[in-house]
C-alpha cells in the first residue's frame, strides 16, 4: 500500500523523463531487483503477465524470440521467482506460465503509467530497445540513458547516482557502450 | 584538463519520450467508433432506411 501511494506520488510529481526512470525502477524491482536484466527479458515478463497461463511457444511467437533465448529467460525468470509453472490439466506436456508474488505486484506499478495496458508498456520496451544497436541493452543502460537525457548536461559522478548501484567497473562500462553506441556525446568542460 | 561531461545525442530525448507515446490509431479508430455508435444511439431521426430515407 505505501509503495503504491509513493508511485501514485511520483508518477504526478514526475515530467515525462523522470517518470521513465520510475518505470523502469519498476521494471528493475518486478526482475529481482537486477538492473542487469537485458530489456528483452522484461518484455517477456510483461507478455506472461499480459497473457496468463500462456506457454513458452506463445511467448517465442509472439515476440519473435529464438528458442535458445526464450528458454534462457524462462528458466532464469523461475528461478527468481517471477513465474510460476503449471502443467496443463489436459495435456501434461504443455506448461502454463504465470507472473506471480513480487514480479506481478512491481509490474502492475509499472502499468499504471500506462492506464494498465500491457501493450502500451511492451511499445515502451520495444521503442527503447530499438534505440541501442548493441544486441542485449539492459535495464542499467536505459536508466542512464533516461538520467543523461533528464539532466541534459552531466558528469560521470551525476549519471552514477542517478543510475543502479553496482560495481564501478560496470558503471563505466555501461556508459562507454553508450557512447561507443553514439547515444550519449562524452565531451570535456 | 576539463572535467569530462555526457550530453545525449541530438533529437535522442524525444526519440525517448515516443516510447512514452503509443501510436494513437488504435484509439482513434475505437473513437471514431464510439462517436459513431453514440450519434447512432444519440438521435435515432438521423437513423436512415435501406431506402435511404429517414425514419
Amino acid at each position: 500500500m505505501q509503495n503504491q501511494l509513493k508511485s501514485a506520488h511520483n508518477q504526478a510529481s514526475a515530467n515525462r523523463i523522470q517518470q521513465m526512470g520510475l518505470i523502469l525502477d519498476h521494471l528493475v524491482d518486478a526482475l529481482g531487483g537486477d538492473p542487469s536484466s537485458p530489456l528483452r527479458r522484461a518484455q517477456i515478463l510483461v507478455d506472461i503477465d499480459a497473457h496468463p497461463d500462456t506457454t513458452q511457444s506463445e511467448v517465442m511467437e509472439r515476440l519473435n524470440l529464438t528458442k535458445s533465448m526464450i528458454n534462457r529467460e524462462i528458466e532464469w525468470l523461475y528461478d527468481q521467482g517471477c513465474i510460476l509453472r503449471q502443467p496443463s490439466s489436459q495435456d501434461k506436456r504443455v506448461i502454463h506460465i504465470v507472473t506471480c508474488g513480487y514480479s506481478k505486484k512491481n509490474l502492475g506499478l509499472a502499468l499504471d503509467y500506462f492506464e494498465k495496458s500491457h501493450k502500451n508498456l511492451l511499445f515502451f520496451l520495444e521503442t527503447i530497445i530499438n534505440l541501442f544497436t548493441e544486441q542485449k541493452p539492459t535495464l542499467r543502460d536505459a536508466k542512464f540513458l533516461v538520467a543523461a537525457a533528464d539532466m541534459g548536461t552531466s558528469s560521470r559522478q551525476d549519471l552514477f547516482a542517478r543510475g543502479y548501484a553496482g560495481a564501478q567497473t560496470t558503471n563505466v562500462r555501461a556508459l562507454d557502450n553508450l557512447v561507443e553506441q553514439g547515444l550519449l556525446v562524452k565531451t570535456e568542460e | 584538463m576539463g572535467k569530462t561531461i555526457y550530453k545525449t545525442q541530438i533529437g535522442l530525448v524525444e526519440q525517448l519520450l515516443l516510447a512514452m507515446n503509443p501510436p494513437a490509431v488504435a484509439v482513434s479508430a475505437r473513437r471514431d467508433f464510439l462517436t459513431v455508435g453514440t450519434d447512432r444511439e444519440a438521435r435515432p431521426e438521423q437513423v436512415r432506411t435501406l431506402d435511404n430515407k429517414p425514419q
